[in-house]
Formats: C-alpha cells, structure tokens, sequence
C-alpha cells in the first residue's frame, strides 16, 4: 500500500511536476469556490446592519 | 429561468446536487487519469498533467463561447441575466485559461525543456486571459451596472475572435504545440484507456464550472437585486 503511495506520489521523476499541476488546479477551483461564498455573506451582513 | 428570482429559487433546490455530482465526476476523472491510466512510452507519467491541462483548456475556450452568446442575448434582448452571467462566468474563465497556461508551463518545461516559448497557441491563449481580465476590470470600473453589462457585451462579442484563432493556431502556424488529439471527424490518437478518463476528466470540470457558475451567479444576483422585496423576503429572511 505505502509502495504504491510512494510511486504515485513520485512517478519516476515526474511527480513534482504533476503534483504541482493538481495544487494549481485545487487552488484555483477553491478560489472560485470560496470567494462567492464570502461575498453572499457580507452582502448578507450588510444588508442586516441596514435593517 | 431568464428573470433572476426565478433563477434564484431554482438555484437554490439543485445547487447541492450539482456540487455532489461536480465532486463526484471530477474526483473520478483525476483519480483515473492520474493513479490509473497507463504510462506513456514516450513521455513516462508526465503525461498525466493531461488530466489537467486540456479539460481546463476546453473549458477556458467554451467559457468564453458561452459569454460572448450571453453578450449578444444582453445587446439584443437587454436580458438582465445575461449580463449577470457574463460577470459571473468572466472570474472562472480567466481561473480556467490561468490553470491552462500554468499546467502547460510546467509541462513544456518537461518536455520542451523551457516554461515559456512565443509559440501561437501559447500566445494567443494568453491574449484570452488578457481578453477575460480585461472584461473582470471593465465591469468593475463602471458604476452603472447596466452601462457595465453593455460594454462587456461588446468586449465579449468582439472578442471571441480569439476562440478559432486559438483552435486553429496549431495548424495555422509551426508551433511548438502538438496538434489536436481530439478531432471531430477522425478518432483520436490517444489510446482508449487514456483518452476514457480524460472524457470523465472533461465531464467533471464541466460539472464544476456549472456548479461555480451558478454559486456565483447567485451572489451576483443577490447583490444587483438586493434592494428589492423578493431579496429581502428569500435572501434576509424579513417580511415587509
């Protein structure tokens, strides 16, 4: 199990350059996630401080 | 579904399931494609950044598709939610065409041995994220948001140009860029267990977009319309 780890995480060389694709994709994705979510809670805010 | 509460309320029932079916396809597709499928005998597991890169960059060229039929839906028609949709799918877009030329960088830096060449296909992908950051800052620079929609109508119109440019730039010009594996009128050079989880890998992206899209639409709508009953009544919880 942990062999099998440790190739897909190395993949003879090419791993940190295929890693480092799916945290730019992750990071991007949350991102795009995220910040609507933060936006809708502080229009929400607003909008009851106004009140 | 044109008229923004309506498209609210819709949102608000099927969002959950489309972000459980965004997840589930999209971790299927990586999964596959990136522990599972077989090793290329030319570029070793390298490749695997495949997975990555070209759903993302199908959904970079498509994103902006969508916008520039939405801009001519909010010239023509002055749909409200067309032009919610354009600054709603603008971000994504410029996140998807971002993650594109990233993940090709760092690819070709594998296999080209340079993160960066002039190449067409690499320049004129970068014109599109210019073309979505500039649709991002023009939106936000105008406070009239109806003068606002209109122009990025306009940008987004104008500016699709860039998508068969993009397309063709491979056999238009001598690039450094392989040509298209995926053809609509041949079958594609990949073999069918590498080229099955890029299918899923495009599908879950899709998915994906569908799922931001619609996440932010919602917050583009609450904010536009905020002043209005039905926000007050459905968003802030108040009778009046």
């Amino acid at each position: 199990m942990l062999d099998s780890l440790h190739v897909l995480f190395i993949m003879d060389g090419s791993g940190p350059y295929v890693w480092l694709c799916f945290f730019v994709l992750m990071f991007v994705v949350s991102v795009n996630i995220i910040l609507p979510i933060i936006r809708m809670k502080k229009i929400y805010k607003e909008g009851r401080l106004e009140d | 579904m044109g008229s923004p509460p309506f498209f609210y309320r819709w949102s608000t029932t099927f969002s959950p399931w489309l972000a459980l079916l965004a997840v589930i396809v999209f971790s299927a597709g990586l999964f596959w494609g990136i522990g599972f499928a077989p090793t290329d005998y030319k570029q070793g597991d390298v490749y695997r950044i495949i997975y990555i890169h070209v759903p993302s960059a199908i959904l970079a060229e498509s994103i902006y598709v969508l916008m520039a039929v939405c801009g001519f839906i909010s010239m023509v028609w002055r749909a409200k939610i067309a032009g919610m949709l354009i600054t709603s799918a603008a971000p994504i877009g410029a996140g998807f065409t971002l993650i594109a030329l990233v993940t090709g960088s760092i690819w070709g830096q594998f296999t080209w041995g340079t993160w960066w060449v002039w190449d067409a296909r690499l320049t004129s992908t970068l014109i599109l994220f210019f073309l979505y950051s500039a649709i991002i800052g023009l939106h936000s620079s105008i406070e009239n948001k109806a003068k606002a929609d209109r122009a990025v109508s306009i940008l987004a119109v104008l500016g699709v140009v860039i998508v068969p440019i993009i397309k063709k730039s491979v056999d238009w010009w001598q690039t450094l860029h392989q040509s298209s594996t995926f053809t609509l009128t041949s079958s594609p050079s990949m073999s069918p267990d590498m080229y099955q989880p890029l299918f899923v890998c495009v599908l879950g992206f899709s998915f994906l977009f569908i799922f931001m899209l619609t996440n932010s639409l919602r917050g583009e709508i609450i904010f536009r319309e905020r002043d209005k009953l039905w926000v007050k009544n459905q968003f802030f919880g108040q009778e009046r």
